[in-house]
């Protein structure tokens, strides 16, 4: 409640677009590929040297993990696809045979395709984000409020905890 | 550029980094004992304590004190302790999520040890086998012959039960198939009829034409007729096997039952009979364990692992090697040595390729205890294999055991009957196999030097005792079936014969005439069972013989006045014949 509390401030909030959106998409790698990895230790060093807001990665990441475990099938067959194909053996043994790749464990089918399939979303979801942050606050941050459904959800206890966080 | 950092970023994620090193450093022992602990106990079924747990980065390895295996069967014993076992970790495999360890020792490995406190039991195993059967029943001592045919649930009623009502039934049939059967009236009127026909003198073809037709009809009738003889002859048979099975199904509960009540007099005198596995068994299980611990614990222990991985690969993805070694196992540990402690001696155990996944390492998992002669035996050795396959455990071993001083042991220390092992000498070869999981083994279990001290307090156990204190050699046939983990083993030996037999002759006159008159009364029962049916049944075979004899007619008839009739026709066609052709 705290962290949507947060976020919907976020959201409302002076941030920059491209603040919130480099978050969402740091979450995408960091929620779709299995989270105990070496690029994970890298992304989390990144979000918090960085000013990167934790409230959109967090959530970000809590998003996409739901959507990584949805989709794990297609990351290892993917992943299996491209560490079975021949003609990339030779890249892969030399990869692996460094300390750094093996670390890495992108021998790992589910780790190979997740990564591979948010790299490639990597530079969608930062523009998407973006403008969909820009679009929200500009179209649709008063129409939401006007919702009845948001209505109801001001009298919420999520919205008291968010006007509180606000003061 | 230095506005978008944020140093106390960077202290958090030292801060995150250390607070997972630490929580890693402080738990990672008690998890490991706690995962170790709780996949063996599911094994085993029995309380398993591991004192410590220790490991270390570089190398990388796990060391654990005093592992505990409960006995489930008897949980003031351990099954297996071990002083200590360690393992080196190879950290390249583990990044390939592979656990290999290159060698792992253990030391201090004892069988059948005094547990300091009694251990939980999970899963309840096969009892001791050294229990005396149960008192004698004393109100079942008193009852008189009738009271105890009278309590006893006896199967001899039953099987009357079922003699009459399979009689009833069969009887029914036979009723209305007796019914449908010609009388002997209509035997009589064929006899008449074929008896006219044949003795007819046809004054041309259209009258032979006309009786040819009519014996035809007549033929057909008596077929019919004859067949119903014959059927109801087959239901008499049929009924005569089926009242045969029933009498002796009769006589074999009567049988039963006798043994039943005399069981309830005497105490169940016959399981003493089974001395072999009452006396020896437990001392038998013991010497087991230790020879079979390869297949009973190890086996299942991997089979138990590789259920897990097998789950684990489903859930989550492929792993691939690019150095050569993608045919190796997720689980593997290429050598062991494992140091047994027994009696103050040392057996070396080596097992290679203890693996869950030997279809992948295309070689089974094998096992050799050798120790050279020594204060204790003259010879000792066992070798194996075992390979885990499609989920199931396929393995053979064999064992040579030769002149193992048995130590002085009690084999026995219940009121009615008290032994004591003073020495012996065991010699056992044997092999075992296991296809799919199932036990297939029989071995022989020679003691001897044998010097038992036995004393009983009652008759029976008096028997027991002389015959334990004069023993000295005594060889065990022991068959093993079932499941690896709670095998079913069988002990013979010419012993259980030879006390079935005393046992029996030293029966008290007052048991002996009550179980003459039950076995009487049973004997009453039965034949009042049968005797209902007796004037029946008699009835039916003397119908049965009539029935014959009818047959019998009626097939004459079938037989000899057609052909006669044909005959007399032939012969005067011919007679014709010859008085054309040449003028008589």
């Amino acid at each position: 409640m705290n962290l949507l509390a947060k976020f919907l401030k976020l959201l409302n909030s002076e941030a920059s677009p491209w603040q919130i959106a480099i978050a969402i998409t740091l979450g995408l790698i960091v929620g779709l590929t299995p989270f105990w990895r070496l690029h994970n230790l890298l992304i989390l060093l990144i979000v918090l040297m960085l000013r990167i807001n934790l409230s959109g990665f967090i959530v970000s990441v809590s998003f996409f993990s739901l959507i990584g475990w949805i989709f794990g099938g297609l990351f290892d067959k993917v992943g299996s696809e491209l560490l079975s194909n021949p003609d990339l053996a030779t890249f892969w043994s030399s990869l692996f045979n460094l300390p750094l790749g093996l670390l890495s464990q992108l021998n790992h089918s589910i780790t190979l395709g997740s990564l591979l399939i948010s790299l490639l979303l990597t530079p969608v979801c930062l523009l998407l984000s973006k403008q969909l942050v820009i679009q929200y606050r500009e179209r649709f941050m008063r129409w939401v409020h006007k919702l009845k459904i948001m209505q109801v959800f001001k009298a919420s206890k999520v919205y008291r905890l968010y006007q509180a966080l606000g003061d | 550029m230095i506005r978008f950092l944020r140093w106390q970023g960077l202290i958090i994620f030292i801060a995150i980094c250390a607070l997972i090193a630490a929580v890693t450093e402080l738990f990672l022992d008690s998890w490991i004992s706690w995962s170790v602990s709780k996949s063996v106990s599911n094994i085993t079924g029995a309380e398993v304590n591991i004192a410590n747990v220790e490991h270390s980065f570089s190398p990388l390895g796990i060391s654990l004190s005093d592992i505990q295996l409960t006995d489930a069967a008897q949980p003031e014993n351990n099954s297996v302790q071990i002083a200590q076992l360690g393992a080196h970790i190879s950290f390249t495999d583990l990044l390939y999520n592979r656990i290999i360890i290159d060698d792992l020792t253990a030391t201090g490995v004892m069988f059948n040890q005094n547990r300091d406190k009694k251990g939980e039991v999970y899963r309840s195993a096969k009892t001791s086998h050294n229990e005396l059967p149960p008192d004698e029943d004393n109100r079942s001592k008193e009852m008189d012959a009738a009271a105890l045919l009278a309590k006893a649930p006896l199967k001899t009623d039953d099987a009357v039960k079922t003699l009459q009502q399979r009689f009833e039934q069969n009887q029914t049939e036979l009723k209305q198939q007796y019914k449908t059967l010609p009388d002997k009236e209509k035997l009589k009127q064929y006899q008449q009829r074929i008896k006219s026909l044949s003795e007819t003198d046809f004054k041309n073809t259209q009258e032979l034409a006309k009786a040819t037709a009519e014996f035809n009809q007549l033929k057909t009738e008596i077929k019919q007729d004859k067949q119903k003889f014959s059927d109801f002859r087959n239901q008499v048979e049929q009924t005569k096997a089926q009242l045969n099975q029933d009498i002796n199904q009769l006589k074999q509960a009567k049988d039963q039952d006798y043994a039943l009540i005399k069981g309830m007099v005497t105490g169940n005198l016959d399981a003493y009979a089974d001395a072999t596995e009452m006396i020896f068994g437990d001392t038998a299980h013991r010497w087991r364990k230790p020879v079979m611990t390869a297949i009973e614990l190890v086996g299942p222990l991997l089979e138990k692992k590789q259920q897990e991985q097998k789950q684990q690969r489903e859930d989550q993805g492929r792993w691939f090697a690019f150095d050569g070694s993608s045919d190796m196992p997720q689980f593997l540990i290429k050598k062991s040595d494992i140091d047994i402690t027994f009696k103050n001696q040392r057996v070396k155990v080596n097992v290679t390729d203890i693996t869950t996944d030997h279809a992948r390492l295309g070689r089974p998992t094998l096992f050799d205890a050798t120790a050279s002669h020594s204060d204790l035996w003259e010879n000792l050795s066992v070798h194996g294999q075992f390979k885990l396959l499609g989920g199931e455990l396929d393995a053979w071993q064999n064992w040579q055991i030769t002149q193992l001083s048995l130590p002085a042991e009690t084999l026995s220390s219940q009121e009615k009957l008290t032994a004591l092992l003073n020495k012996g000498k065991l010699t056992s070869n044997g092999q075992l196999n296991v296809t799919k999981g199932k036990l297939d083994g029989n071995t022989t279990i020679k003691l001897d030097q044998l010097s038992i001290e036995a004393s009983g307090q009652n008759n029976i156990t008096n028997i027991i005792a002389n015959a334990l204190n004069s023993l000295n050699t005594l060889t065990i046939n022991a068959t093993l079936r079932g499941d690896v983990i709670n095998p079913d083993v069988s002990l013979t030996s010419d012993l259980d014969k030879q006390l079935a037999a005393n046992t029996a002759s030293i029966l008290p006159d007052n048991i002996k005439q009550k179980l003459n008159k039950v076995s009487a009364l049973l004997d009453d029962k039965s034949q009042q069972g049968q005797a209902s049916q007796q004037q029946d049944w008699q009835q039916w075979l003397s119908r049965d013989s009539d029935a014959e004899s009818a047959e019998s007619q009626l097939e004459q008839l079938l037989k000899t006045k057609l052909n006669n009739l044909l005959d007399k026709e032939k012969d005067k066609l011919k007679e014709k014949l010859k008085n054309k052709l040449f003028g008589n």
